[in-house]
C-alpha cells in the first residue's frame, strides 16, 4: 500500500514540470544597462550583454529597446535577443544627463521591485548619452566590469563617497537626506571612461553638480575618508605638501533648535608624503596643519552655503537633527534648510612625515 | 504434528541409515582392522580430518595392544577430545565436524568420537579495508577459533564473556557473542543473543548476512552494526561496553550498538596525536559532506541560481558549458554513472586487467569526453573529486551508502534547486533520526546531544580526558581509569 | 492523567530548542515594517516589551500545568467538564493547525516572490506535508530531533547580519522612547504573529523528563528569540531609513541582498532555502500539538487524525491564492494568538489557581 502511494507521487512529479529553469548557458546575462531620454520623451534602454567563449576574453554587445515606460524597455529588448535576457547579474546602471535632470524615481522603482537585482548595484549619471559609454573597447574585462571597478576603487581609496543602490534608496526615501550619484564621462581623446564629479539631487531630479576638486570636502562631510591624498599649499611660501592616507570622521552637534544652529566637528588624520621645500621642521608642520584646517573650513562652509541656497541636503543634516532633537518635525525640514546656521571646526593631525626629515 | 514425528524419526534413525547415507559420498572412508582379536571399525571424512593426527596419534593407539573395550581405548588415545556416545545426532554432527568414529562392530551404536579436525584456514595477515600505516597489522581470518584467540590475547581478563550459538539449518554456522561482563549493559547483550537465536535461514555465508537479519530497519541503506576486521579495534570497543558478534567463516566482526559518527572514525585516529587525529577526522567529515553535496549544488546553481556565482567565476563556468549539448542534470548523471561503471568494473576484473581499465577509463574517457564537448571540464573535476572524497570512509559499507545518496540529492536539486537540496537533506536527517541500532538512537551523540560523549565523536580529545565510558551505552561501570591519578598538577620547576 | 513512557520522553534541556523553534518562523522575515509603522525608531523597545510579556505567559503556563498530571486537555477536563473542556481543546487544536498552515503558506509565498515565480503551490506543499507526516509518525523524539537540527544548523545565518553594518547609521536608533504609550502598545500588539507558538508547551508538557528543571531552559529559549528579534530590528532600523523601511515588505530578505562573500554573491537565495529548515520544525510541532490535543481529548488514533488534518491543510493551502488571502490568514492567526496570550492563558491561570485552592480546601 505504502509503496503504491510512493510510486504514484513519484510519477506525478516526473510528469508535472516543476519550476522554470534558467540554465546558465541558455540565458543572456545583462551586466550593465544605460537609460537615456529620447527626443520624443521615450526612454531608451541599452543593455550590455556578455558572451563568454572558451580561452578568450569576455566580449560584450549591446541590445537597444525603447518604450514610454521603463518597465517595458526590458520586454522590448527581449524581442531582439536570441536567448532570454536575465537581469540578475546587473552590476552598473547608467542614466543619461537629460534623463537625470528630468527625474529618476520611476526607473529606480523598477530596479528596486525586481527581486533578482542585488543591492550592491552601482548607479551613475553620464555626460551626454549614457549609450555612448557602453560602446567602445574595454580591454579584456568588458564595460560593466571596467566601470564598476573604476567606481569601487575610487570609493575605497579616493574621493568618491560611498554609493550603491541601497544607499541611493536610503537617501531617496529618507526625508532627512538627499541622494547623490557619481558622474561618468568619456574622455574624447583616448576614449576611456572617467569620473567627472558627482551630481546632487533632490526628491526627484538632478539639481546641481560638484567638480572633482571639491569631492574631498564633500566626502569628509558625508562619509568617512579612509585613504587618498590632498595637496596643501602653504601660504607665504611657494612650497606645498602632499598629505596622504587621510582618515576622517565627522560629528554633528545641535546647539539650538530655534534658531536652528549646529556645530560640525571634522577630525582628519594623515601623514606627509611629499614636500617641495627643504626640511620639515615642527614649525613647518604646524603651518601645514593650519593651512589645511583653514582650507577645510572654508571649503566645507562654502559647500553648505550652496546646499542651503538650493534647498538640498546631501550630507544628511536632517537625519542628524532627527536623532538629536526629540520634537523635530522632519516633514518641515526641506523648507527650513535655508535657516540653518552651521559652525564648522576642523581638527587635523599629522602623524608622520615620511622616512626622511 | 508431522514435524514432531519426523523429529522422533530422526532420533530413532539408526546408525545403519546414518553410515549408509555417508557412504554415498566418496570421501567417506571406513576401515576395519583387527588388534589382538578385537575387531574395530574406524570411519571418517577423508577431506575433513588432519591426516597427521590420524597417522601419528590415532592409528598407533589403535594398534596398541592394551585395550579391549572402547573405554580403555579412550584412555590410551593421546588426544584431548574423545567422546563416548550412543546418540546418532552427535555421531552425525561430529563426523561432519572432522571427528573419527571408532566402533567395535560395523554399525555399532556405542562408539568413540576422536577429534582430528583439520584447521585449514588462512594465516593471520594484513587488513584489506582498514589498513593502517602505523599500528598493528593483524586482521581477522575465517576460522572462529583463531579470531577468538586474537581477542583473548588482547583482553586477558576473566570478565570477557563469550557465548557460542549455532544458526543456519544447512550451514550450522558457529556464532560467538562477546562482551565484557561488568561493563556491558545486559540489555544490549540480551537483545543481540535473542535476535541471533531468532534467525531462520539455511546458509549463513558471512557476518554481513547476520547484520542484515538482526538490524533494526531492513529498508535503510545505512548499516546499523559496525563491521571491522581489526582485532585491536574490537578489543578497544569491547572495553567501551559494546557487544561483538563473531561468525565462523567470516573475517569481519560485528559491533553494536553503534552510531553514525563511528562509521567515520578509523582506528588510525588513536595512533596519532589528538590534534592531528582531530584534524584528520574533520577532513573526513568534510569530505563526506562535500561528496554528497557538491554535484547537486553545481546542478542547482547552474540550472536555477546563476546569481549566486561570483562575477570572476562566471566566465569560467559559462565558457566551459558553451559546447555541451546536455542540460546540467544529464551531464552530471552521465559522469556519475561513468564513475560508478568504472568502480564496478574495476571491482569485478582480475587485478592485472583491472588496473589498465581503470587508467584507460579514468584518463582517456574523461579527457575525450571533455574534448568532444559532452561534458565540461569543471564538472569532471567536481565529480572526480566527489568520488575520491567518498572513498575516505573507513568502513566500506558506509562508503557505498554515501555514493548512493548523491542521486536523490541530484534529483531534488533538479526539481527545486537549492530548496530541493534542503528538502532532501531534511528527509535524510529524519531518516537518520528514526534509525536505531539495537534500540539505541543512531545519531548519538549529536542528537540526543550528549556533550560528554562528544569528546570522541567529531574530534578526538587526548586519552587523559577519556576517563569515562560513553554514556549512551549505559555501562555498568562508567569509569575507565582514575582521572585524578592520570593528571598531576605541578607548579613550575617543581 | 497522562503518563508517557520514558522511552518516548525527551530531556529537559531540549525544551530550549522546542520553545525557540516554535516562536522563530516566518514572522521574523517581515515584521520590521509592521512593528515600526506606529513607533518608528522605537520599534526595538516594543520587541523587548513583547518578549517580557511572553516570559510572563510562560511562567503562567508552567504554574497551570505543574500539578495537573497531564497537559492542557486534562486541565480543561478537570475545570470545565468533559464536553466544554473537550470543545475548548478542539479549538486549541484548530488554532495550532491554523498556525502551521499560515507559516507554510507564507513561506511558499516568499519562495514564489523571491525565488521561483512559477512554483506550483500544490507540488511543494505535497512534498513538504509528506515530509511532515514522515517526521511526526516517528514520534515526539524525532520531532524534537528535527527541532534541534533546525536551530543548530542555521545558526550561521545570524552572522550574515553583520554585513549590513557597513552601510548602517547607528544614529537612526536615537532618540529612544519618543512615542506615546498608546503607540507602543499598538506596536507591541502587532508583534503577536512573530512571538506566538510557545503555547505548544501546553500540549507537550508530559513529554518532558524533568519538567521542573526545564523551566530555566524554556525561559532561555524565549530570551534567545527575543534577543535575536531585537538585534535584527536594531540592524534594520540602522540599515534602512525610516521611510525606506516602510516600503520594504520583507526587510530581512532585503538586508540579505547586500551580503557578499568571496565565494558566493547573493545570499538571499541560500537564506531562503535555509529557512525551509527553520520552518519545518515549526510546522511539524504545530501539527503534532494539534493531533496530540485531539488524541488526548477524544482518544482517537493520532496517525489517522494526522492524515486527515494534513489532507485538509493541503486543500486550504492550495486554495489561498492571493496576497490578500494570505494577509487575512496572518491577521487572523495574529489576533487569535494575541487573545490567547493575553486573554485565555491568564484566565485559565486564575481559574486554575482558584480551582486548586478550592480542591485543596475540600480535602
Amino acid at each position: 500500500m505504502r509503496i503504491k502511494l510512493l510510486l504514484t507521487i513519484v510519477v506525478i512529479f516526473l510528469l508535472s514540470g516543476c519550476v522554470e529553469k534558467e540554465v546558465i548557458d541558455d540565458v543572456n546575462l545583462i551586466v550593465a544597462v544605460a537609460y537615456d531620454l529620447t527626443e520624443n520623451g521615450n526612454i531608451r534602454g541599452t543593455a550590455d550583454v556578455n558572451t563568454y567563449m572558451k580561452d578568450q576574453p569576455v566580449r560584450d554587445y549591446q541590445i537597444i529597446g525603447e518604450s514610454k515606460l521603463s518597465r517595458d524597455v526590458m520586454s522590448e529588448m527581449q524581442k531582439k535577443s536570441q536567448d532570454p535576457l536575465v537581469i540578475g547579474k546587473l552590476q552598473v546602471a547608467l542614466f543619461g544627463e537629460k534623463l537625470a535632470r528630468k527625474g529618476l524615481s520611476e526607473i529606480v522603482d523598477t530596479l528596486q521591485r525586481d527581486a533578482s537585482i542585488g543591492e550592491r548595484l552601482l548607479l551613475a549619471v553620464t555626460r551626454d548619452e549614457a549609450m555612448t559609454l557602453l560602446e567602445g573597447d574595454f580591454a579584456t574585462v568588458g564595460a560593466a566590469r571596467y566601470m564598476s571597478n573604476l567606481i569601487l576603487h575610487n570609493i575605497e581609496s579616493r574621493d568618491l563617497p560611498r554609493t550603491n543602490l541601497h544607499l541611493f534608496l536610503y537617501q531617496h526615501y529618507s526625508q532627512g537626506q538627499d541622494p547623490f550619484l557619481p558622474i561618468l564621462k568619456k574622455n574624447v581623446q583616448n576614449g576611456n571612461v572617467e569620473i567627472d564629479g558627482i551630481v546632487l539631487m533632490d526628491d526627484e531630479k538632478v539639481v546641481t553638480e560638484l567638480p572633482n576638486e571639491k569631492l574631498l570636502f564633500f566626502k569628509v562631510l558625508t562619509d568617512q575618508y579612509s585613504k587618498g591624498s590632498h595637496t596643501v599649499d602653504i601660504p607665504d611660501s611657494e612650497d606645498s605638501a602632499v598629505v596622504k592616507s587621510l582618515s576622517s570622521s565627522r560629528k554633528l552637534k545641535v546647539i539650538s533648535e530655534q534658531p536652528l544652529k549646529v556645530k560640525i566637528d571634522i577630525k582628519l588624520k594623515g601623514y606627509i608624503n611629499e614636500y617641495t621645500g627643504e626640511k620639515i621642521t615642527p614649525k613647518i608642520k604646524g603651518e601645514i596643519i593650519q593651512a589645511f584646517e583653514k582650507e577645510m573650513e572654508k571649503e566645507t562652509l562654502a559647500l553648505i552655503e550652496k546646499f542651503k541656497e538650493l534647498k538640498i541636503d546631501p550630507i544628511g543634516i536632517g537625519d542628524d537633527l532627527r536623532s538629536q532633537i526629540r520634537t523635530f518635525k522632519i516633514e518641515e525640514w526641506r523648507e527650513r534648510i535655508p535657516e540653518l546656521q552651521v559652525d564648522v571646526h576642523a581638527d587635523i593631525t599629522i602623524s608622520e612625515s615620511g622616512v626622511v626629515d | 504434528m508431522s514435524k514432531k514425528t519426523s523429529e522422533n524419526n530422526l532420533v530413532n534413525e539408526s546408525i545403519v541409515q546414518v553410515v549408509n547415507k555417508f557412504k554415498m559420498s566418496s570421501d567417506f572412508i571406513q576401515y576395519s582392522d583387527k588388534n589382538n582379536n578385537v575387531q574395530y571399525w574406524y570411519s571418517y571424512f577423508r577431506t575433513l580430518i588432519d591426516t597427521g593426527t590420524l597417522q601419528k596419534m590415532v592409528i598407533p593407539a589403535l594398534k596398541d595392544n592394551n585395550w579391549q573395550s572402547l573405554i580403555e581405548l579412550k584412555n590410551t588415545i593421546p588426544i584431548e577430545e574423545v567422546l563416548f556416545t550412543t546418540d546418532t545426532n552427535t555421531i552425525k554432527d561430529k563426523l561432519l565436524d572432522g571427528y573419527i568414529l571408532i566402533t567395535l562392530t560395523e554399525y555399532g551404536v556405542h562408539c568413540l568420537l576422536v577429534k582430528a579436525t583439520l584447521n585449514k584456514a588462512r594465516d593471520v595477515s594484513l587488513p584489506e579495508v582498514e589498513f593502517s600505516v602505523v599500528g598493528p597489522k593483524e586482521a581477522f581470518v575465517e576460522a572462529i577459533e583463531t579470531n577468538i584467540n586474537l581477542i583473548r590475547k588482547r583482553i586477558p581478563d576473566e570478565k570477557l564473556r563469550i557465548r557460542e550459538l549455532q544458526i543456519g539449518k544447512l550451514s550450522k554456522t558457529k556464532v560467538a557473542v562477546l562482551c565484557i561482563e561488568d561493563i556491558v549493559d545486559e540489555e544490549n547483550f540480551r537483545t543481540v543473543v535473542q535476535r541471533i537465536n531468532e534467525i531462520e535461514f539455511d546458509q549463513i555465508s558471512d557476518s554481513s548476512f547476520i547484520t542484515q537479519m538482526i538490524s533494526d530497519n531492513h529498508n535503510s541503506p545505512f548499516p546499523q552494526l559496525l563491521d571491522t576486521e581489526r582485532p585491536d579495534r574490537v578489543a578497544s570497543i569491547l572495553a567501551e561496553g559494546k557487544v561483538g558478534v563473531m561468525v565462523d567463516g567470516s573475517p569481519h566482526v560485528l559491533i553494536g550498538p553503534t552510531t553514525l559518527v563511528e562509521f567515520f572514525s578509523a582506528f588510525d585516529d588513536y595512533f596519532y596525536n589528538w590534534v592531528n587525529a582531530s584534524f584528520i577526522r574533520l577532513v573526513r567529515l568534510f569530505a563526506v559532506a562535500f561528496s554528497i553535496l557538491v554535484t547537486p549544488v553545481y546542478v542547482a546553481t547552474l540550472s536555477y541560481h546563476y546569481e549566486l556565482i561570483p562575477n570572476d567565476l562566471l566566465n569560467t563556468l559559462v565558457s566551459s558549458r558553451r559546447e555541451v549539448p546536455l542540460p546540467p542534470l544529464l551531464e552530471a548523471l552521465f559522469l556519475e554513472l561513468t564513475i560508478e561503471l568504472l568502480r564496478e568494473a574495476g571491482a569485478r576484473l582480475p587485478t592485472k586487467v583491472g588496473q589498465t581499465i581503470g587508467i584507460v577509463g579514468g584518463i582517456v574517457i574523461g579527457t575525450a569526453s571533455v574534448e568532444a564537448g559532452l561534458t565540461s571540464n569543471i564538472l569532471l573535476i567536481i565529480v572526480a573529486l566527489a568520488a575520491l572524497a567518498s572513498f575516505t570512509t573507513p568502513i566500506y559499507a558506509m562508503g557505498n551508502t554515501i555514493r548512493m545518496l548523491r542521486f536523490p540529492f541530484l534529483l531534488f536539486a533538479e526539481w527545486f534547486g537549492l530548496l530541493g537540496i534542503v528538502l532532501c537533506f531534511c528527509f535524510l536527517t529524519t531518516h537518520l533520526l528514526r534509525l536505531t541500532s539495537l534500540g539505541r538512537p543512531f545519531l548519538e551523540p549529536i542528537y540526543p546531544p550528549r556533550t560528554v560523549d562528544m569528546k570522541d565523536a567529531l574530534i578526538r580529545l587526548p586519552f587523559s580526558l577519556m576517563s569515562k565510558r560513553p554514556q549512551q551505552l549505559r555501562p555498568k561501570d562508567p569509569i575507565r581509569f582514575s582521572s585524578k591519578k592520570a593528571r598531576k598538577n605541578k607548579d613550575i620547576d617543581e | 492523567m497522562i503518563k508517557i513512557a520514558e522511552r518516548f520522553q525527551v530531556s529537559h534541556f531540549l525544551v530550549f530548542y522546542l520553545i525557540h523553534s516554535l516562536q522563530f518562523g516566518v514572522g521574523v522575515l517581515g515584521f520590521q515594517r509592521i512593528v515600526s509603522e506606529k513607533v518608528g525608531r522605537d520599534a526595538w523597545i516594543s520587541v523587548i516589551i513583547a518578549g517580557i510579556m511572553v516570559h510572563i505567559s510562560l511562567w503562567m503556563i508552567y504554574k497551570i500545568l505543574k500539578n495537573s498530571g497531564g497537559n492542557v486537555t486534562t486541565v480543561h477536563r478537570q475545570i470545565l467538564g468533559k464536553w466544554i473542556g473537550g470543545g475548548l481543546s478542539a479549538c486549541l487544536a484548530l488554532y495550532f493547525c491554523l498556525l502551521a498552515i499560515t507559516v507554510l503558506r507564507t513561506y511558499i509565498e516568499i519562495v514564489q516572490v523571491w525565488m521561483f515565480p512559477d512554483l506550483d503551490v500544490w507540488v511543494f506543499t505535497s512534498v513538504f506535508l509528506f515530509l511532515v507526516f514522515y517526521i511526526i509518525s516517528g514520534g515526539f523524539r524525532v520531532v524534537t530531533g528535527i527541532t534541534f537540527f533546525g536551530v543548530i544548523l542555521p545558526i550561521y545565518v545570524l552572522f550574515t547580519f553583520l554585513f549590513p553594518l557597513e552601510f548602517s547609521e547607528l544614529n537612526n536608533l536615537a532618540p529612544p522612547l519618543n512615542h506615546s504609550l498608546k503607540e507602543m502598545a499598538q506596536s507591541t500588539k502587532s508583534m503577536s504573529l512573530t512571538i506566538i507558538g510557545f503555547e505548544g508547551l501546553l500540549v507537550f508538557y508530559p513529554f518532558i523528563k524533568n519538567p521542573d528543571k526545564s523551566k530555566k531552559w524554556a525561559h532561555l529559549g524565549v530570551a534567545f528569540s527575543t534577543v535575536i528579534y531585537t538585534l535584527i530590528m536594531m540592524v534594520s532600523l540602522a540599515y534602512f531609513s525610516e521611510e525606506q523601511l516602510q516600503k520594504n515588505v520583507w526587510a530581512t530578505l532585503t538586508i540579505w541582498k547586500i551580503v557578499e562573500m568571496p565565494f558566493v554573491e547573493r545570499f538571499e537565495y541560500i537564506g531562503i532555502a535555509n529557512w525551509c529548515l527553520i520552518i519545518l520544525p515549526n510546522v511539524c510541532l504545530s501539527f503534532w500539538c494539534a493531533t496530540r490535543c485531539l488524541k488526548d481529548t477524544f482518544k482517537v488514533n493520532q496517525k489517522i487524525i494526522l492524515v486527515i488534518i494534513l489532507l485538509g491543510s493541503f486543500m486550504v493551502i492550495s486554495l489561498t491564492q492571493t496576497r490578500e488571502h494570505i494577509n487575512m490568514l496572518n491577521d487572523l492567526v495574529g489576533q487569535t494568538g494575541f487573545y490567547i496570550m493575553f486573554g485565555y492563558i491568564p484566565c485559565l491561570f486564575i481559574i486554575n489557581s482558584i480551582f486548586r485552592k478550592v480542591k485543596g480546601r475540600k480535602r
